[in-house]
């Protein structure tokens, strides 16, 4: 198994949601100590792959694997994954009133590291990880993202991915809603997390956090599968000119027919 | 005319024979007999009418869990103190009591023989009957004007086996105030058993108090209590109801607020399992002007366990500028349980704030039992976190912080039994 560097590896995923294909026939491998940015336009599919990593009921994965290093995780329960170091950052936190920060995030580290955490060593992980993310320790004592900002809301993201260090960490539009000061703080935080056993999945609809996070490969994700790959400068490259020399290519003979046919009409 | 009557196990003379063993006055004996004579004249109630359509209780077998030999007792403790059968000190006056009603009679006879069943009447319905005529280990509550009681009261119930009959009255005089917490147990896995309960409250003007439930009866009790309080002018009464045990409970919470400007704060919470019903009736009675009511009911319900709960506003025509709120959420944990909130609303004054309620009963926010399990939070881990938040905001605003380690304890261990 030492061989085997991939920290995920996707073969072949199919996702419906309420019976409708979102994502068709996508591969991906990221490898331990990489960072992967997967983007694309509105409705090509990043949610649902996020949402489907982390085991969301509302996905069906109808065809493919999923691999967290080396193991099949593609029928497990989202506390499964999350307890074999899968990771997701959500673009739209839930807020759970009545939960503390604080009794969440032990709940949550005494799962998956199977094991009573002593208080004073988890106090001590909350504090290193408010301090990373410039983060006001009243913060613990509030309840689950309620009343959060957004911006609160991503640093929470991040600051639950600080304490419980999984081994994949899939960022689902981590940088939307945050101001410029924000996003460099949450970026440092992110890049000061990644270790060389670690791999990280940056979706995202701007190439804006990757201006402080650079990827080792970017994917462009259009209508549920992987168009095209390449290095950092295919970011630069579609953050210059968008998405539609790439998607027109893909719709090229489909929407011509589309225009005709409106035509004739 | 009823046929069970000569069937029972208690006839007038078991009844006199009881209030001779208690050494009653002679007044409190006819009271007795009086309910007993009413209790044998009445009919179970119609399981048609509308008030018992939603409450099964033909499986209660009246006669035999009369029948069976009574084994209970009460304590009464102030603060952290020992319990006894009569609790005082803490810098309280004399004129102070509390403890057990046969204790209070030398010196409280008056007093209670005015309000005793004043405000719960033996002649309700058959059961309050028989609370009437075999109540025992009743407990009394005097604050006299002025005086503030800092530390909560504390009466528990105890039914080792057989039927059981509390009784509480709380007086609280002028500008006083006051915390009482009621507890009942006893222990499940026994033969079914009967606990019926009267709880009545008498608030003089601007007297505060702090009523709580905490009802862990065994769960093969079938318990049916009412709790009344009148509210006299800017008295405000908070009264909280935690149903944990029982097989069935039937319980009213009402509050008359008949005097300019009380106020009340009702408040209910509850968890089933197994197949546990409860019957909740609450009645927000607005008589006198500038009254004000709210209401927060909630139950989580497990298995096939179901819950009813009737709330009525009823605002009266001199109830000018009062202002009403009923809210009730029920959270339905299993596809067998069933929640029946139902609001009625009467309002007969034209003048009045507010009145607005709310009423709902679904499943587990799915999205939020997603996110907690998304970061390895076990399945039913998550949902107990989730009941718990249900109750926190109902939790926060009972009467509860002498009690709230051990009441936590409780529920969390009910909710753990339930996955």
């Amino acid at each position: 198994m030492s061989t085997n560097r991939a920290v995920l590896r996707i073969e072949d995923l199919h996702v419906s949601v309420e019976g409708k294909e979102i994502v068709n026939g996508l591969s991906l491998t990221v490898p331990a100590g990489e960072v992967h940015a997967i983007m694309g336009p509105n409705g090509s599919g990043k949610s649902t792959l996020a949402n489907t990593l982390a085991g969301h009921p509302k996905y069906q994965v109808t065809a493919g694997k999923v691999y967290l290093k080396g193991e099949d995780i593609t029928d497990l329960a989202p506390d499964e994954r999350a307890k074999r170091g899968m990771f997701l950052a959500m673009q739209y936190p839930t807020a759970i009133p009545g939960v503390t920060m604080v009794n969440f995030l032990r709940a949550a580290l005494k799962a998956v590291q199977d094991r009573d955490v002593p208080v004073r060593e988890f106090r001590q992980r909350l504090q290193e990880a408010l301090t990373l993310l410039k983060m006001d320790e009243s913060f613990a004592r509030r309840y689950v993202n309620d009343g959060f900002s957004g911006g609160e809301k991503k640093r929470a993201e991040v600051l639950q991915m600080s304490i419980l260090k999984p081994a994949m960490a899939v960022m689902d539009e981590t940088d939307s809603g945050l101001d410029i000061d924000a996003l460099r703080t949450v970026a440092e935080g992110i890049n000061a997390l990644h270790t060389p056993e670690m791999g990280i999945l940056l979706i995202t609809h701007y190439q804006r956090l990757l201006n402080y996070i650079t990827p080792d490969r970017v994917h462009v994700l259009y209508k549920g599968r992987i168009v095209r790959s390449g290095g950092s400068e295919l970011a630069q490259a579609l953050e210059e000119k968008g998405y539609d020399w790439i998607t027109s290519e893909i719709d090229g003979d489909s929407e011509a027919v589309a225009i005709s046919k409106g035509s004739d009409a | 005319m009823t046929t069970s009557a000569n069937a029972l196990s208690i006839t007038e003379q078991t009844v006199r024979e009881l209030s001779r063993r208690l050494n009653e006055p002679e007044w409190l004996l006819s009271r007795r007999v009086d309910a007993y004579r009413a209790f044998a004249s009445m009919a179970m109630p119609n399981p048609l009418a509308e008030e018992w359509r939603r409450t099964d209780i033909s499986a209660l077998d009246l006669e035999a869990t009369l029948a069976a030999p009574r084994d209970a007792a009460a304590t009464w403790s102030i603060g952290d103190e020992a319990p006894g059968v009569y609790a005082r000190g803490h810098g309280l006056p004399d004129a102070f009591f509390f403890g057990e009603v046969s204790q209070a009679l030398p010196k409280h006879e008056a007093l209670l023989r005015e309000h005793l069943h004043s405000l719960v009447l033996s002649t309700e319905w058959r059961l309050s009957a028989l609370q009437a005529t075999l109540w025992q280990q009743g407990a009394l509550v005097y604050v006299p004007r002025g005086v503030e009681v800092e530390v909560p009261l504390h009466y528990l119930v105890s039914g080792a086996a057989g039927p059981v009959f509390p009784h509480l009255l709380i007086v609280a005089e002028e500008n006083s105030s006051v915390t009482v917490i009621q507890e009942t147990e006893s222990p499940s896995g026994q033969a079914q058993s009967l606990a019926v309960g009267a709880v009545e409250i008498v608030a003089r003007p601007d007297a505060r108090v702090r009523f709580l439930e905490v009802q862990r009866w065994g769960d093969n009790v079938y318990n049916f209590s009412t709790i009344r309080a009148r509210l006299d002018r800017g008295s405000r009464l908070t009264a909280g109801l935690v149903g944990l045990g029982s097989r069935l409970t039937k319980t009213k919470l009402e509050a008359i607020m008949d005097g300019d400007g009380a106020s009340a704060e009702l408040l209910g919470l509850s968890f089933g399992d197994g197949h546990q019903h409860f019957d909740y009736g609450t009645l927000q009675d607005h008589i006198a002007p500038r009254t004000a009511s709210d209401l927060l009911f909630k139950a989580a319900l497990e298995d096939h366990s179901s819950e009813v709960w009737t709330g009525t506003v009823h605002i009266q025509k001199g109830a000018s500028l009062s202002e009403a709120n009923q809210t009730s959420r029920n959270l339905l944990l299993s596809d067998h349980a069933k929640a029946a909130p139902i609001p009625v609303l009467e309002i007969e004054a034209y003048d009045i704030l507010r009145c607005s309620h709310g009423a709902s009963a679904g499943p587990l926010d799915e999205e939020q039992r997603f996110y907690l399990e998304s970061r390895g939070i076990p399945k039913a881990e998550a949902e107990r976190l989730l009941v718990e938040a249900f109750f926190q905001p109902v939790l926060d605003r009972m009467p509860a912080e002498a009690i709230r380690p051990r009441l936590e304890a409780a529920l969390a261990a009910k909710i753990e039994a339930g996955y």
